[in-house]
């Protein structure tokens, strides 16, 4: 196996960047401020329970970006490589295919690896303070390395599977939430329901093995044989993946020779006009109104995401359903937990999605040409970024509209009679309508900046996902935790505010490092664009009209 | 520069007899209900710049991607360099450089970083990849832009890295699927300077290009396909002989082209009569007559014949007369 060209050439394009180092040290001080806020906390007292907060409260911390990071990292590396025509290329050297499945795999993980191993170290400062033994902290990391690895495997065979950015990025999302939340929350329903617990099928589920790691072997030796029956069908799990990956890159080589640009058939080069060789969807609307091409090209919702969305929401209506029809009973406190974690799972997923199609729209006209178009057409940057919102708007009006109702009928199930008060509803219905709101709409314009600066898509959606939404989340925890430990109603005032005050500063900060990044990003682009028309005359008659739009990009 | 393995084989041309390179055998490919290839015989000899000449969809790159071992044939064999394609996949694999006619490259290397890359992949030793990579580059001409970000080079820059990565592993045969597609006219010319000076070197060139009049200058045999059958294969020289298209000759008259026309009209030897530029353009049957005959014709008629010449007919002419531009 020659591991190393892949892994070095993937490191060697990663430490171009420069990111690795800034993660590691921003995973670690996360890590470190989380605990010092936690051991300022007066209300607690008990370092037990203080460290036990701390552990866990990190632990799924950790074990949420493990589950992450394989759409965060591995969903798209060899899409790409498919699309821009590179992988065809190292099939024709002494390559394998495992070498190349093993050689993305080694290079991604190394970056994974490195955040979660930074925080490894804070996450065993509870062990010194009592409350966590070490053979707890071992087992945690062990589940959380293997959910890692088993993210970033069915990550890269999502690659395979899928040529298309968000496609990849989809099936990679879906399959670790239904490994990661689905398998554990149905165990939960059957549990419910028939009073038996279904190990067989949670064994399949990191979350489950992360809660059974805690299983002291000599206090409860059956959860303890569980979590290593788990842990060894994550690791088999991720085995499978890579090597379907392995015999699936294989088999469709021939298909990955040439990049996605090259003309599918004559009469498609022909129709390009004046942008050579590329196809570009409703051409003529791009040259005469740009902005209404922008606002009518719409890209197909990917299935995966359809019927995923379809499912949880039926399953939220049904939990509901449950809930107000068996008032003050057990039925329906568990059925409002469901309600509630199925809520989370539609908001999280419309999010992604923003982010995903965000970040990709502007990409793909970048790889289509229509960005060269936009650039000249004089519209300017804020009626693209505009048009853009418009379109994904457009798209998605029926999902947005789906989840501010599934908000309506949350707030319904809360207020019912047993549960809480009207202002408990309303509570509900207002934070998470506005966060939906704050946030889709701070991702939009996040995600267009990031996919105008990045030419990777998955580097797009990570930064998106990392400067967005993961902050929010982190940030949100110390407040919960407060509030789980009992901190006095002032404390939690304080933190509650202080978070607002943060994630508004943040929210503010992104939205104007995003309007300033798209119109600097246009001007770079009329100062350098590519232009990869095969035509050299049409490419000078480009620059022509680029500079006319934009003098200033002249000196950029 | 003597050690550099690009060089070792300089004298090839001269000493080799012409073992074949590349051999097909009725070779085809069926694609669900579409025949890309029909029986394709064809015979590459070694150290040909050998010109493969088709309209699009006329089967050049389903060749080209069964010679790279990327597809297998539907029925039929092709040997290169002695070596079945399905069967000694990967040894093909090492005798062999290929480029498509769109690849990609990764944008974000540096050019040296890249070569380097591909050099790892092919297992060349890294005390000995250095230095192919700075000979490939001093090659094509790229040794100013070894520091360069890929990204940065203009397309025929990367047009000629692409050939720098098809010789890095030092292959016999290259497999050159339209290399001067998209390029300007400076770099077309260079592009074609630097075949040839592989050729020289000994190398077998296989390339599949649209532009035929710089084949005809840079190839010493090719090949015309349509539909995926072979219609020509041979040297560029004869292709006009061999495939039957006809003599033209350039003819005027003092006596009036009219009259001149309708007597050579009347000889069924005459293919073509038309009128252009105030001469006439006479077009005979290769095996059933010569310029003698149209003299012949023209004198006997009372024309008064002021000039005769064959017209040599390009290799652009002869493809138009051979095809009917039919597509798969």
């Amino acid at each position: 196996m020659i591991l190393l060209p892949v892994a070095h050439r993937e490191l060697l394009v990663e430490a171009r960047k420069g990111g690795g180092a800034w993660a590691r040290f921003f995973s670690a001080l996360g890590g470190v401020a989380f605990f010092a806020l936690l051991w300022s906390t007066p209300a607690q007292g008990n370092p037990r329970v203080i460290s036990e907060v701390v552990f866990l409260t990190m632990a799924w911390l950790l074990m949420a970006y493990a589950l992450m990071a394989g759409p965060l990292h591995t969903a798209d590396a060899l899409g790409r490589e498919k699309r821009e025509g590179t992988l065809g290329l190292l099939f024709l050297t002494d390559l394998t295919a495992l070498d190349i499945i093993a050689g993305k795999l080694a290079a991604t993980a190394t970056r994974s690896v490195y955040g979660v191993m930074a925080v490894m170290p804070v996450l065993a400062l509870p062990v010194m303070l009592g409350g966590v033994s070490g053979g707890q902290v071992a087992r945690a990391a062990l589940a959380i390395l293997v959910t890692l690895l088993l993210s970033l495997s069915i990550g890269l065979m999502a690659s395979v599977l899928a040529r298309d950015f968000k496609a990849s990025v989809s099936h990679a999302l879906i399959g670790m939430a239904l490994l990661g939340v689905g398998l554990d929350a149905a165990g939960w329903v059957v549990t419910v329901r028939t009073g038996s617990s279904p190990d067989a099928m949670r064994q399949w589920s990191p979350v489950a093995m992360l809660r059974w790691s805690q299983a002291e072997p000599w206090r409860s030796p059956a959860i303890h044989a569980s979590f290593h029956r788990a842990w060894h069908r994550q690791a088999a799990l991720a085995a499978l993946a890579l090597a379907v990956s392995a015999v699936m890159v294989r088999r469709h080589r021939v298909d990955w020779v040439e990049s996605s640009a090259s003309p599918p058939k004559p009469a498609a080069s022909e129709s390009a006009g004046v942008v050579g060789w590329r196809h570009v969807e409703w051409e003529v609307l791009l040259l005469r109104n740009p902005y209404g091409w922008l606002q009518r090209v719409t890209r197909p919702v990917p299935r995966t995401f359809l019927l995923s969305f379809a499912c949880v929401t039926a399953a939220f209506v049904a939990s509901a359903c449950v809930a107000l029809a068996n008032p003050g009973t057990n039925l329906q406190m568990n059925a409002v937990v469901l309600c509630a974690l199925l809520l989370a799972v539609l908001h999280v997923g419309i999010k992604l999605q923003f982010a995903l199609v965000a970040t990709r729209g502007i990409n793909e006209d970048r790889e289509t040409g229509a960005l060269e178009l936009l650039v000249v057409s004089g519209i300017g940057p804020a009626l693209v970024q505009a048009g853009h919102r418009d379109a994904i708007v457009l798209q998605y009006r029926w999902f947005i509209t789906t989840v501010y109702a599934a908000q309506f009928l949350m707030a319904a199930v809360v207020t019912a009679k047993g549960l809480s008060g009207i202002e408990g509803g309303l509570l509900v219905l207002v934070v998470g309508a506005a966060f939906l709101w704050v946030d889709a709409d701070t991702l939009l314009r996040v995600g267009l900046r990031h996919g105008l600066k990045e030419r990777d898509p998955q580097a797009a959606f990570r930064q998106t996902f990392l400067r967005v939404l993961l902050p929010g989340w982190i940030a949100i925890m110390p407040f919960g935790v407060a509030l789980v430990t009992g901190a006095s109603a002032a404390v939690l005032a304080v933190m509650g505010c202080a978070w607002l005050a943060v994630s508004a500063y943040a929210l503010k900060r992104a939205r104007k490092r995003a309007r300033i990044d798209i119109e600097h990003g246009f001007m770079a682009l009329a100062a350098s664009l590519p232009f990869d028309t095969d035509d050299w005359e049409v490419r000078d008659d480009f620059r022509r009209a680029a500079g006319a739009q934009y003098p200033s990009a002249r000196s950029a | 520069m003597n050690d550099h393995p690009l060089r070792l084989n300089e004298q090839a041309p001269t000493a080799a007899p012409p073992i074949p390179a590349v051999q097909t055998h009725g070779l085809s490919r069926v694609y669900g209900q579409m025949t890309a290839l029909s029986n394709l015989d064809l015979t590459v000899h070694r150290a040909d710049l050998f010109g493969f000449i088709g309209s699009n969809g006329a089967g050049k790159t389903t060749t080209l991607r069964i010679l790279a071992t990327f597809l297998t044939p539907s029925s039929g064999r092709a040997e290169v360099l002695g070596h079945d394609v399905v069967r000694d996949a990967d040894r093909v694999r090492h005798l062999i450089g290929y480029m498509p006619d769109f690849f990609g490259v990764y944008k974000d290397m540096e050019v040296t970083e890249y070569l380097d890359f591909f050099g790892a992949c092919y297992k060349i030793p890294s005390a000995v990849r250095e230095k192919t990579v700075a000979d490939v580059l001093e090659l094509v001409g790229l040794t100013e832009k070894r520091g360069a970000l890929i990204g940065a080079l203009s397309r025929g820059m990367q047009q000629r890295l692409g050939l720098a990565r098809v010789l890095i592993h030092d292959p016999q045969l290259l497999l050159l699927d339209e290399p001067a597609s998209g390029l300007d006219p400076r770099a077309r010319i260079e592009m074609m300077a630097i075949l040839q000076e592989l050729q020289r070197m000994g190398k077998t060139i296989i390339i599949s290009s649209h532009i035929l009049s710089e084949l005809q200058t840079l190839c010493n045999r090719c090949a015309i396909i349509e539909k995926g059958r072979l219609i020509y294969s041979g040297p560029v020289q004869g292709v006009r002989a061999d495939s039957q298209v006809g003599r033209v000759f350039r003819v005027r008259v003092s006596t009036g082209n009219e009259r001149a026309l309708e007597l050579l009209r009347a000889r069924p030897e005459v293919v073509e009569a038309s009128e252009e530029d105030g001469r006439l353009r006479v077009t005979v049957r290769d095996d059933q007559a010569d310029g003698g005959l149209v003299a012949e014709v023209l004198v006997r008629g009372g024309a008064r014949l002021v000039e005769l010449r064959e017209e040599e007919l390009g290799l652009e002419e002869v493809f138009l007369r051979v095809t009917k531009g039919e597509t798969q």
